[in-house]
């Protein structure tokens, strides 16, 4: 049979538990269980996409045109109008991509933060070449070289996005899983 | 915990064998606080009641496919905890000697005080000595028997009643010292 004291803890069993585990103590507990794992498949998708990039650039560095066939092509009079219209199709095209690529950013910060470094040199090599033409005599050549530039940052982003998605798609199958 | 439900948790406890963070996360926001209370209880001190906790839980989830369903999911996880909890006093030297005579404290004081108030029992608990708080911790809290006390702590079944005894005259005391 129960004593007084043996009955009142019995009764008020609950109120014992007054001390409130720390917040924190969970997400030390989660990076044991799955953070070794999630860092792994993070490394693996960077190193797929730097591989991919590096292919881009090669494919890209082969295939380039030669200052000759931009010669033959164009002639300084039309190159302007011409070479204009391509240069406003190709920003808008990648504008549009771009923001298709921002909008994984908030589901997956740290590959969207690794592609955008790549953009941005590819940007910026870009801007150098725009300032180039501003003085160079030898306009139409520039002209070609950024292009090829802006059809490179489309290859790379349409890889990217197509890497992101894959891994979007995948973490979305899990969830639906469980 | 609920004892007589011992599927209560199959759903989440399946998920948590996949592997499932939120599975996992939600069996943690059900026992976070009464384990960790109950390693407060075992080992008074909030870095190691900590510890143990973190790596009751992670023991608890990578072994999960040890765990068969013969109990609940938490009382099989105390029982992780009080393992754990008891390693720790062992690093500490907890040592609980024999006594024979069971009987030699008494619950002579027992009807004594006509009020309990819950906040002074807890923090004359917390005041035992280690062994004295030990097993009342795992008798009259956490309803192990004095023969399952035994076995975890590797002591008689009758030290097991007169550390409880004692510990229970401890509290009475100090109850009493309270004025309550």
């Amino acid at each position: 049979m129960k004593d007084k004291l043996e009955q009142y803890v019995a009764d008020n069993r609950d109120e014992l538990d007054v001390f409130e585990p720390r917040n924190g103590l969970w997400d030390n507990i989660h990076d044991k269980l799955h953070g070794e794992r999630k860092v792994k498949r993070i490394k693996f998708m960077l190193a797929a996409a730097s591989v991919l990039l590096a292919v881009t650039l090669c494919t890209w560095w082969i295939n380039k045109p030669n200052e000759s066939d931009v010669v033959v092509k164009t002639t300084p009079d039309t190159v302007q109008p011409i070479v204009k219209s391509p240069e406003v199709y190709y920003a808008n095209v990648i504008a549009t991509r771009r923001n298709e690529l921002l909008s994984y950013c908030s589901s997956q910060p740290v590959l969207c933060s690794e592609f955008k470094k790549d953009l941005d040199s590819l940007d910026i090599k870009y801007n150098r070449l725009k300032e180039l033409y501003q003085t160079s005599v030898n306009k139409d050549v520039i002209l070609q070289a950024m292009i090829n530039n802006m059809q490179m940052q489309l290859q790379v982003l349409s890889q990217q996005l197509y890497i992101i998605q894959n891994v979007q798609s995948n973490e979305n199958k899990k969830q639906v899983a469980i | 915990m609920a004892t007589n439900h011992i599927d209560i948790h199959k759903p989440l406890v399946d998920r948590c064998r996949k592997g499932d963070s939120k599975a996992q996360f939600a069996l943690y926001g059900m026992y976070s606080k009464p384990m960790y209370n109950l390693c407060m209880r075992m080992v008074n001190h909030v870095g190691e009641a900590e510890d143990i906790l973190q790596e009751s839980f992670i023991d608890a989830f990578k072994n999960i496919e040890a765990y068969r369903g013969d109990a609940t999911f938490g009382a099989w996880l105390k029982r992780i905890v009080v393992n754990k909890s008891l390693n720790y006093l062992k690093k500490r030297k907890l040592q609980i000697t024999d006594v024979d005579n069971a009987a030699d404290v008494t619950d002579t004081k027992e009807e004594e005080h006509t009020e309990l108030d819950i906040q002074q029992v807890q923090k004359a608990i917390q005041q035992l000595p280690d062994g004295y708080r030990v097993v009342l911790t795992l008798y009259l809290i956490e309803d192990y028997s004095h023969g399952e006390i035994a076995k975890m702590l590797n002591i008689s079944e009758s030290t097991s009643k007169s550390q409880y005894n004692r510990a229970k005259a401890k509290i009475r005391e100090q109850l009493s010292k309270q004025g309550v």
